[in-house]
C-alpha cells in the first residue's frame, strides 16, 4: 500500500525535514491562518446569515411585485423606488425620522454628558446609586416602558396630567395629539436610553489626566474654566464617536413609538420604520417589495450620512493636525 | 515528519485573504442568484410520506400522522375549541396543537409559515388581506374531502362560488352569521340611570345619543368612548353609520366603500361625511373620553368597562368579553341597536362571510382536517358558539335556548330584523384577482377619520373624494393588469335593493 509520505518534488510542496527554517516559518503561517479563518467562521456564518442576507435579499425584494403571501414574485425594476419616492407619507415618514434624529441625538449627547461630569464629581454623594438609577431604564424592556408609558401620559387619569391639573393647566392629549405626540415619545426616548450614554462619557471622563486638573486648579482655575479648558477638548474625540453611536441607536425607535403611539395620530408619528413595517406587515394586502425599496432608500440616505460624517471626520483631523 | 509536511501541503492549498473574500462574494452571489427566480415556487409540496390527496388544485396529502396543528384569533371561543379537539380525540381523530393569536400577529405567522412549508394544518385567516381565491391559486388551501357533508349542514345560500368553493369544491365554511354588525350601542346601565335616564330606553337617532352623551357627561362620566387608534374599527363603524343614513352598500369583504348600484366608489357620499361627523360631534362637544385617541378596540372595552364612559361602540362579542375578564360589571351591561339619524329602526347589508377555517395545501392530514372541521358545523358546536358568546353562530335559533347574556341574546335578535344578506362582488370571476392587484390605498378611511379627529384632516369630504379616486384609479389599473372578462360593472348589483337579502342567482349578470 503505497503512502503519501515521499517528499514532493517542488518547492511549493513546502518544507521536507532539511528545508530552511525561514520555509518553516512561512509554512506555520500559513497553518496558523487556518486557525484564525476557523475561529472567524462562526462570526462569519451569524453575520451573513442575519446580517448580509438579509440585507442582499432586501435588494432583490426591492425589485420584486411581492406580498409576502404569494408564491409568485413578478420583477418590476425600480418601479418600487418610483413609488416610494411619490409616496408623501414616505416623505413624511422620512421628515419625522430626521426631525427625531436632529433633536434627541444632541439632546441625549448633552444631556448625558452634564449627567457625566455631575456624576463624576468625586465630592458627590451616592455616586454609584445615582449611576444605577439612571442606567436602570436602559435594561428595562421597551415594550414595557411603552405600555407604561400610556399609563403615564393617559390624558383622562395619567399623573402627568393629574400634576398639570393641580397646577390648574388643562390635560393635555400627550399621546393623541399630532402636536404633542412626537415630542412626547423623544423625551421618553431620551430618558430610556440616557444612562447608556451616560456610561460612554463616564468612560470617556476617565481617560483625562488627574494631573492636568489639579494644574489648572493650582492655576486658580475655576470648575466652569476646567470644564471649558481640559474636559471639553479632551472630550471632542468621545463627542464624534458617541454622536456616531447615538445617531445609530437613535434610528432604532421602532418598538417604543409602535407601543406608544402606533404611527398615529394621523402618521403624524410614523417613523420609517414603522412606514417599512406597516407595508412589510400591518397593511391589509402587504406590499414587501414596496417596503424594502423604501428600507434599501433609508439604507441609502444613511450611508450618504455615514459616508459625510466620515469626510467630517478626517477633514476636522487634518485641521486639527494642521494648526499644530 | 508527516507533521512537518503537513503545513507545508497546506500552505500550498491555502487561499489568500483576498482569496478567501473573493470565494466569499462569489458563494454569495450563487445564493442571490438562486434565490432571484421569479418562477411561482408552487404550495402544497407538503411533507413527504404522504400519500396523493384528492387530486384537487393545490391540496396538501394524506396519510400523514401525529397531531394536527391549528392557529386561529379567537380568544373567547379557547375553551369551545379544546372541548371540540378532546371529542375529535375521543373519536378516534389525531391530538390538536391548539394557537390562539392575537389577530395582527397572526398575519404574520402565516405569512412566515407558508413560505418556510410551515402552515399549520388548520387556519383561519386574520390578518390575510389577500383574497382567499388568490391564496388558492397559489396553494394556501386544500379542498375538503367531505365538502357534500358539510354542503348540506350549512344554511341554503351560506356558500358562494368564488368565496368558499372553487371550481365546485368546497374549501372552507362561515361558522358565523352574516347577520350582525360592529356598531350595536353598548351601555353602562348605573351611569346611564345616574344621569337620570331610562335604562331599559337607550338612544335610537344622533340626537339622542348626543343628547344622552350630554347628560351623562354633566353628570360625571364621560358620554362616549371610541377605538380611534383602531383605525379599521373605527371605519366599520363609520360605513355602518353610513348605511344608516342611506348609503348604497355593504360592509364586509372587499365591497366597503362600493355603491352596489352603480359599482363606483363613493366614500366621499353625504352619509359617509354626515356619519363622521356625528362622531366628531361627541369631540366637538366635549362628550368623548379623553383618552379615546390612544385606545384600541381591547384596550377602549376594558377601560369603558371600568366606568371610564356610559356609553361604547362594538359588536356582538362584548358581552362575552366583559363576563369573562370584568365580571362585575356583567349586569351593568345594556345594549340597543346602531343609532340612526332618524332614530328608525337600521337597516344594514352586509355580504356574505367567508370561510373561517381552511385546511392547509401543505398538510400532509388533510381528510383527518376535514373530519375535524365537519364537527363545526352539528348542534353541539353551534351551542357551544352561542354560549361563548363571540360573533354570532350561522344557526342563530341556537342562542335563544343557550346560557349566554340576555344582551348578547338581544344583539342577535336585533341581527334578525336589521342585517340583510347584500350581494358579493367577489364571487364574480375576476373581482378578487383585481382587488388582490390593488394593493392597500393609504390613507384609507380608518386613517382618515383618524385624522379628522387629530385636527389633520380638516376638509375630511376632499380627504374622502380623494381616496375615491385612488380606489378607482387603482383598480382600474388593476382591471388592466387582470384583463378578462372583469370591468366595473362586476361590483354593481342595479337590481338589489339595499334592504333585501340578495338571490344568489343574481350572481351572473
Amino acid at each position: 500500500m503505497s503512502t503519501t509520505t515521499a517528499p514532493l518534488p517542488t518547492a511549493a510542496a513546502g518544507p521536507t525535514p532539511g528545508a530552511d527554517p525561514a520555509s518553516r516559518h512561512r509554512a506555520r503561517q500559513h497553518a496558523a491562518r487556518w486557525w484564525i479563518y476557523l475561529f472567524l467562521l462562526p462570526t462569519a456564518v451569524l453575520y451573513g446569515a442575519y446580517t448580509l442576507w438579509p440585507v442582499l435579499a432586501s435588494w432583490w425584494y426591492s425589485l420584486l411585485s411581492w406580498s409576502g403571501f404569494e408564491s409568485e414574485k413578478t420583477f418590476v425594476g425600480l418601479q418600487n423606488y418610483a413609488d416610494v419616492l411619490a409616496d408623501p407619507l414616505f416623505l413624511n415618514s422620512f421628515k419625522l425620522t430626521l426631525l427625531f434624529m436632529v433633536v434627541t441625538v444632541p439632546l441625549r449627547v448633552f444631556a448625558a454628558l452634564a449627567l457625566a461630569v455631575l456624576l463624576n464629581h468625586p465630592r458627590l454623594p451616592l455616586q454609584r446609586l445615582f449611576r444605577t438609577a439612571f442606567f436602570l431604564p436602559v435594561v428595562t424592556t421597551t415594550a414595557i416602558v411603552g405600555v407604561v408609558m400610556q399609563f403615564i401620559f393617559d390624558p383622562a387619569s395619567g399623573p402627568v396630567n393629574l400634576a398639570l391639573g393641580g397646577l390648574g393647566i388643562p390635560p393635555v392629549d400627550w399621546l393623541g395629539s399630532p402636536e404633542t405626540a412626537l415630542w412626547t415619545v423623544m423625551v421618553v426616548h431620551t430618558w430610556k436610553w440616557l444612562g447608556v450614554t451616560m456610561i460612554y462619557w463616564l468612560a470617556a471622563l476617565q481617560t483625562i489626566p488627574r494631573e492636568l486638573v489639579e494644574a489648572a486648579q493650582v492655576d486658580g482655575a475655576d470648575a466652569r474654566r476646567t470644564f471649558t479648558s481640559i474636559t471639553l477638548p479632551l472630550m471632542v474625540p468621545f463627542l464624534v464617536i458617541i454622536t456616531l453611536l447615538t445617531v445609530e441607536q437613535n434610528l432604532q425607535v421602532f418598538d417604543l413609538m409602535l407601543t406608544m403611539t402606533g404611527g398615529g395620530p394621523f402618521f403624524a408619528t410614523e417613523v420609517i420604520e414603522l412606514y417599512i413595517y406597516r407595508w412589510a406587515f400591518a397593511s391589509s394586502v402587504p406590499q414587501l417589495g414596496f417596503a424594502s425599496a423604501a428600507a434599501v432608500v433609508l439604507g441609502l440616505v444613511l450611508l450618504v450620512i455615514g459616508v459625510g460624517q466620515l469626510l467630517g471626520i478626517r477633514a476636522a483631523r487634518r485641521l486639527a493636525g494642521g494648526g499644530r | 515528519m508527516t507533521d512537518n509536511r503537513f503545513p507545508a501541503r497546506a500552505a500550498a492549498v491555502l487561499p489568500t485573504r483576498r482569496q478567501l473574500l473573493a470565494g466569499a462574494g462569489g458563494v454569495a452571489a450563487g445564493a442571490v442568484l438562486a434565490a432571484c427566480s421569479t418562477a411561482p415556487s408552487g404550495g402544497g409540496g407538503g411533507p413527504s410520506g404522504g400519500q396523493p390527496g384528492t387530486g384537487a388544485t393545490g391540496g396538501g396529502t394524506t396519510g400523514g400522522t401525529g397531531p394536527l396543528t391549528w392557529w386561529d384569533q379567537f380568544a373567547p371561543l379557547q375553551d369551545l375549541q379544546k372541548a371540540t379537539f378532546q371529542r375529535f380525540a375521543g373519536q378516534g381523530g389525531p391530538q390538536v396543537e391548539y394557537t390562539v393569536y392575537n389577530p395582527n400577529e397572526q398575519g404574520q405567522a402565516l405569512q412566515l409559515a407558508f413560505s418556510s412549508q410551515q402552515l399549520p394544518d388548520v387556519f383561519s385567516l386574520a390578518g390575510v388581506g389577500v383574497p382567499p381565491s388568490v391564496l388558492m391559486n397559489q396553494g394556501w388551501f386544500s379542498p375538503l374531502a367531505n365538502g357534500e357533508e358539510l354542503r348540506s349542514a350549512v344554511p341554503e345560500g351560506t356558500l358562494i362560488e368564488g368565496l368558499h368553493s372553487f371550481d365546485d369544491q368546497l374549501y372552507s365554511f362561515p361558522i358565523f352569521s352574516t347577520r350582525q354588525y360592529d356598531g350595536l350601542l353598548w351601555y353602562s346601565r348605573s351611569a346611564v340611570e345616574a344621569a337620570g335616564l331610562d335604562p331599559d330606553t337607550p338612544p335610537a337617532s344622533w340626537d339622542d345619543l348626543r343628547a344622552a352623551a350630554r347628560a351623562v357627561q354633566d353628570s360625571g362620566t364621560s358620554g362616549l368612548l371610541l377605538p380611534l387608534q383602531f383605525g379599521e374599527r373605527m371605519a366599520t363603524f363609520v360605513l355602518e353609520l353610513a348605511q344608516a343614513a342611506g348609503f348604497p352598500g355593504a360592509t364586509q369583504g372587499g365591497s366597503n366603500g362600493v355603491d352596489l348600484s352603480t359599482g363606483e366608489y363613493a366614500y366621499h357620499h353625504d352619509s359617509v361625511v354626515s356619519a363622521i361627523e356625528f362622531l366628531l360631534s361627541f369631540q366637538t362637544d366635549g362628550l368623548l373620553f379623553p383618552a379615546s385617541s390612544s385606545l384600541d378596540a381591547r384596550a377602549g372595552r376594558a377601560r369603558w368597562a371600568a366606568g371610564g364612559a356610559a356609553f361604547f361602540l362594538d359588536g356582538p362579542y362584548c358581552p362575552g368579553v366583559v363576563v369573562r375578564d370584568f365580571a362585575a360589571f356583567a349586569d351593568q351591561l345594556a345594549v340597543g341597536a346602531l343609532p340612526t339619524p332618524d332614530g328608525s329602526a337600521p337597516v344594514l347589508n352586509r355580504t356574505p362571510v367567508g370561510g373561517t377555517f381552511w385546511v392547509s395545501g401543505q398538510s400532509d392530514q388533510v381528510d383527518q382536517a376535514a373530519e375535524l372541521l365537519a364537527l363545526l358545523v352539528g348542534e353541539e358546536y353551534q351551542a357551544g358558539l352561542a354560549e361563548a358568546m363571540d360573533q354570532p353562530p350561522f344557526d342563530l335559533a341556537a342562542v335563544a335556548g343557550s346560557g349566554a347574556h340576555p344582551t348578547y341574546k338581544r344583539a342577535v335578535e336585533m341581527f334578525g330584523e336589521q342585517v340583510f344578506v347584500a350581494p358579493a362582488p367577489q364571487a364574480r370571476p375576476g373581482v378578487t384577482d383585481v382587488e388582490a392587484a390593488m394593493g392597500t390605498v393609504e390613507p384609507g378611511l380608518g386613517a382618515i377619520v383618524q385624522g379628522a379627529f387629530s385636527g389633520q384632516v380638516s376638509d375630511v369630504r376632499g380627504a374622502l373624494r380623494e381616496l375615491s379616486d385612488k380606489l378607482t384609479a387603482a383598480r382600474e389599473k388593476a382591471v388592466a393588469e387582470v384583463g378578462g372578462d372583469v370591468s366595473v360593472e362586476s361590483w354593481a348589483f342595479p337590481e338589489w335593493q339595499p334592504g333585501t337579502d340578495f338571490d344568489v342567482s343574481g350572481y351572473a349578470r
